[in-house]
C-alpha cells in the first residue's frame, strides 16, 4: 500500500493507468469467474442469440 | 484496514458490504451507484475527493460484472450504446463549460443542487405516476392486462416520428428505424446533465432511453452499464491522477459489488419491465430527500442533517437491496418447485394471426409456459390482405392468458404472417402457432401456413390444431441426434400436462428387399437388437425419475406411415418428433418428416428443433 501511495504521489498519470488496469482486470476476471460460480450452482442463464 | 492515500481506517468487511449493496443496486437499476457510495464512504470517514474517486474506480469494476451478465440475459444494445456515448461525451464537456462559468458567478452551488432535486425528485414522481396509471389500467380490466411492460410512451412516438437521415435501426431495443440524431440529442442532454451535475448519470439515462428512445427496462438497464464502463474508466482515470482514489479500497469494494451485481442482473428476469421502474422511482425519490436534507444542512447551518441524509439512502439501498435479493432467491425457488429440471425461464412465443384455430393453441402454449415458468410474449400478426381486428384478438388472448393466470409482452407486427413468425420466432425457445389443418386441395399439395413455418423454422415449433386438451402424447425417437432433446422436452411435456407418455421407434424397411416387411412386433423387434432394447430402458427410466408414466413401442415401415398409424391406435392428441428434412426451396420440393406429420396429423405437433 505504501508503495502505492509512493507511486501516487511521485507519478500521477502512472497511478492513474494502474487504477484502471487492475480495476479492469479485476472486474473482467471476477465477471469470468462468477459466471462460473452461478452455472455450477445451476442458476445461470442462457445466453440469447443477438440479431 | 489502513488506507494510505486518505488516511483512513476502515473495515474490509463494511467494504464489501457497501459494495454488495450498490452492485445489487446497479445490476438491477443499471445505475452506476455513486449517489449511495459517494455518501457511504464519506459517513465512514473518507474525505469527499476520495470518497468520489474511489467510488468512480468502484463504479467502473462493478459496471464491467453487471455489463456482462445483462450481455448474456441479451440486454446490452451495443450499437445503440456506442451511439449514446458519442452524445453523452459531447453534452458532459458542454454541461462542464457551463458549470465553469455558473462558478465564475458565483451561482453554482444553489443552481447545480436545485435542478438536482427537481431531476430526480421530477424523474421519480413521473415514473411512479406512470406504474400507478398503469396498475389502475390493469385493476380496470383493459387488455394491457396480459402486458407486463408499457414499451415506449407519448415522447418516445414523437422521437420516433423525427425523420431526419441517417436513421438506424436498433433490432435489438426493438425498434425498427430512429434517427440517428434523437439518440445523440438524448444522449447529448443526459450527458450534459450528468455533466452539469458531477454525477454518472446513470440515473438520468435509464429513463431517458425508456420514455425518450422507447427502449424496453431490461435493455435500457444493460445498455446504460455498458456506457457506464466508459465514463466512470474517465474518471477514475482523472481522481487517480490527482491521487483521490485508494484502490485498495475500491478494489475491495468491486469483489462485494461483483457478487451483488449477479444478482441484481439475474433480478430483472424475475423482477421486469414496470415493477423495476417502480423500484426505481422509489430510490431516486429518496435520494431527492436526501439531497434536500443536504441543502437544508448547508442553508440552515445544521451539519448534522447532512449525516441523517447519508443515513437515509443508506438505509434506502439496505432495504432495497434486501428486496432485490430476497425477490431474485424467490424467483428461482419458484422456478425449481415448478420444474426442477428447467434452470433458466424458457422463451415462448405465442403467434396468433386473429383465427380461432389461434386462440387454442395460446390456450396451449399459455398453460405449458405456465409449467415452464417462462417469459411469454404475444405476437399478432395483421396481414395487410385480410381485415383483422387486432385490438379484438389481443382482447381475447388476453382473456385466456388471464384465465390460465399467464402475463405476456405483446408484439403487433404486420405483413406476411408466416415470413413474420419465423422472424420474430429467432430468439425464443419455442413457437406456438394454431393450424386449421389442410382444407383446400391446394393447401393439401403445398401446405398451409403451420407447414411453411415448420419446414423453415429457427426454433421448435409447437402446432396445435383442432384442441387444446392433451390427453395422450406421442414421441417419436428416430433420429439420433434430435434423439436426447426429443426425450427431454417429451418429459418435460408430460410432466406439466400431466399426461402418459409413448416413445416410438421406426425401424425403416430393409432398403435391400422393400418388397419384404418382416412384421415384426415390438417385443420381437426389442428380442432382435438389445441395444436398442437397453436404450427403450434407459428412457423409460429417465421418465419414471422425473414421475412420468411412459412407454417405448417399436415398429419398422415408413416413419411417415408409421407415426401416423400408432398415433390413430393409441389416440395420442400430441406427437413430438425433432426437425428433420433440407431447408429453403429445397425443402420445399422435396418435403420433410416433421413436414409431413404436421401437414396430416390430425393433432397436435411439436417439431423439436435442431439448437434445442
Amino acid at each position: 500500500m505504501e508503495t502505492l501511495a509512493e507511486i501516487s504521489s511521485e507519478n500521477p498519470t502512472l497511478y492513474g493507468l494502474i487504477v484502471v488496469a487492475i480495476i479492469l482486470v479485476e472486474g473482467l476476471l471476477l465477471a469470468l469467474f462468477l459466471e462460473l460460480v452461478f452455472r455450477i450452482l445451476g442458476i445461470e442463464v442462457k445466453e440469447i442469440p443477438h440479431h | 484496514m489502513y488506507l494510505p492515500l486518505a488516511e483512513v481506517e476502515i473495515s474490509g468487511w463494511l467494504l464489501l458490504a457497501i459494495g454488495f449493496c450498490v452492485g445489487v443496486l446497479a445490476g438491477f437499476f443499471g445505475i452506476g451507484g455513486g449517489f449511495i457510495v459517494t455518501p457511504a464512504l464519506n459517513i465512514f470517514g473518507f474525505p469527499m475527493a476520495y470518497a468520489i474517486g474511489t467510488d468512480l474506480s468502484q463504479i467502473m469494476g462493478n459496471s464491467i460484472v453487471a455489463t456482462f451478465k445483462h450481455r448474456k440475459l441479451g440486454n446490452v444494445d451495443l450499437r445503440l450504446g456506442f451511439f449514446m456515448i458519442i452524445g453523452t461525451a459531447i453534452g458532459v464537456e458542454v454541461g462542464k463549460e457551463v458549470v465553469l462559468y455558473l462558478e465564475e458567478i458565483g451561482k453554482v452551488g444553489s443552481v447545480v443542487r436545485s435542478i438536482y432535486i427537481l431531476l430526480l425528485g421530477g424523474t421519480g414522481a413521473y415514473m411512479l405516476f406512470d406504474y400507478w396509471k398503469f396498475k389502475k389500467e390493469e385493476e380496470a380490466g383493459e387488455e394491457k392486462k396480459v402486458v407486463t411492460e408499457r414499451v415506449g410512451s407519448k415522447l418516445s412516438e414523437m422521437v420516433h416520428r423525427i425523420n431526419l437521415p441517417p436513421k438506424v435501426a436498433l433490432p435489438q431495443s426493438k425498434i425498427k428505424s430512429i434517427s440517428l440524431w434523437a439518440i445523440l440529442l438524448v444522449g447529448f442532454i443526459t450527458g450534459f446533465l450528468a455533466g452539469f451535475l458531477g454525477v454518472g448519470g446513470g440515473f438520468i439515462r435509464m429513463p431517458a432511453m425508456i420514455y425518450a428512445l422507447g427502449v424496453p427496462t431490461t435493455i435500457a438497464i444493460g445498455t446504460d452499464l455498458f456506457e457506464i464502463i466508459f465514463s466512470s474508466a474517465i474518471g477514475a482515470f482523472l481522481y487517480a491522477t490527482e491521487g483521490r482514489v485508494e484502490i485498495v479500497a475500491a478494489a475491495v469494494m468491486v469483489c462485494g459489488s461483483a457478487i451483488g451485481a449477479q444478482i441484481g442482473a439475474l433480478a430483472t428476469s424475475y423482477v421486469r419491465g414496470m415493477k423495476i421502474r417502480f423500484y426505481f422511482a422509489l430510490t431516486i425519490l429518496f435520494a431527492a430527500i436526501s439531497v434536500v436534507m443536504k441543502q437544508l444542512a448547508v442553508s440552515l447551518s445544521i451539519p448534522v442533517l447532512s449525516t441523517y441524509a447519508g443515513y437515509l439512502i443508506l438505509s434506502v439501498a439496505g432495504l432495497m437491496t434486501l428486496n432485490i435479493t430476497l425477490s431474485t432467491a424467490k424467483g428461482v425457488i419458484e422456478e425449481r418447485a415448478v420444474y426442477p429440471a428447467v434452470k433458466r425461464r424458457l422463451r415462448i412465443l405465442l403467434a396468433t394471426g386473429g383465427s380461432h384455430h389461434a386462440l387454442r393453441a395460446i390456450r396451449l402454449g399459455a398453460r405449458l409456459a405456465k409449467g415452464y415458468g417462462a417469459e411469454v410474449t404475444l405476437l399478432v400478426v395483421k396481414d395487410p390482405k385480410e381485415e383483422i381486428p387486432v385490438a379484438e384478438v389481443q382482447r381475447s388472448a388476453g382473456k385466456v392468458l388471464k384465465e390460465l393466470g399467464v402475463k405476456a409482452e405483446l408484439t403487433v407486427r404486420h405483413g406476411n404472417p408466416a415470413k413474420e413468425i419465423l422472424k420474430a420466432s429467432k430468439e425464443y425457445d419455442l413457437l406456438v402457432i394454431g393450424s386449421h389443418g389442410t382444407r383446400s386441395i391446394t393447401e393439401h399439395l403445398l401446405g398451409d401456413n403451420a407447414t411453411h413455418i415448420v419446414e423453415n423454422m429457427k426454433t421448435s415449433t409447437l402446432v396445435v390444431k383442432r384442441k387444446a386438451e392433451v390427453t395422450k402424447i406421442l414421441a417419436c425417437v428416430n433420429l439420433p441426434r434430435y434423439r436426447e432433446a426429443v426425450v427431454r422436452r417429451a418429459i418435460e411435456l408430460a410432466k406439466i400436462l400431466n399426461v402418459p407418455l409413448e416413445f416410438l421407434y421406426v425401424l425403416p424397411e430393409p432398403l435391400i428387399y422393400p418388397i419384404r416387411r418382416l412384421h415384426l412386433s415390438s417385443e420381437e423387434i426389442m428380442e432382435l437388437y438389445p441395444e436398442k432394447r437397453e436404450a427403450a430402458e434407459e428412457i423409460i427410466k429417465l421418465a419414471k425419475s422425473e414421475g412420468v408414466k411412459a412407454s417405448v413401442k417399436f415398429r419398422e415401415g415408413i416413419p411417415e406411415e408409421e407415426i401416423l398409424l400408432e398415433k390413430r391406435e393409441i389416440g395420442a392428441d400430441l406427437v413430438i418428433l425433432g426437425d428433420s428434412g433440407w431447408r429453403g426451396i429445397l425443402g420445399e420440393l422435396i418435403g420433410s418428416l416433421s413436414g409431413h406429420i404436421v401437414k396430416h396429423a390430425r393433432v397436435s405437433v411439436l417439431v423439436v428443433h435442431r439448437k434445442a
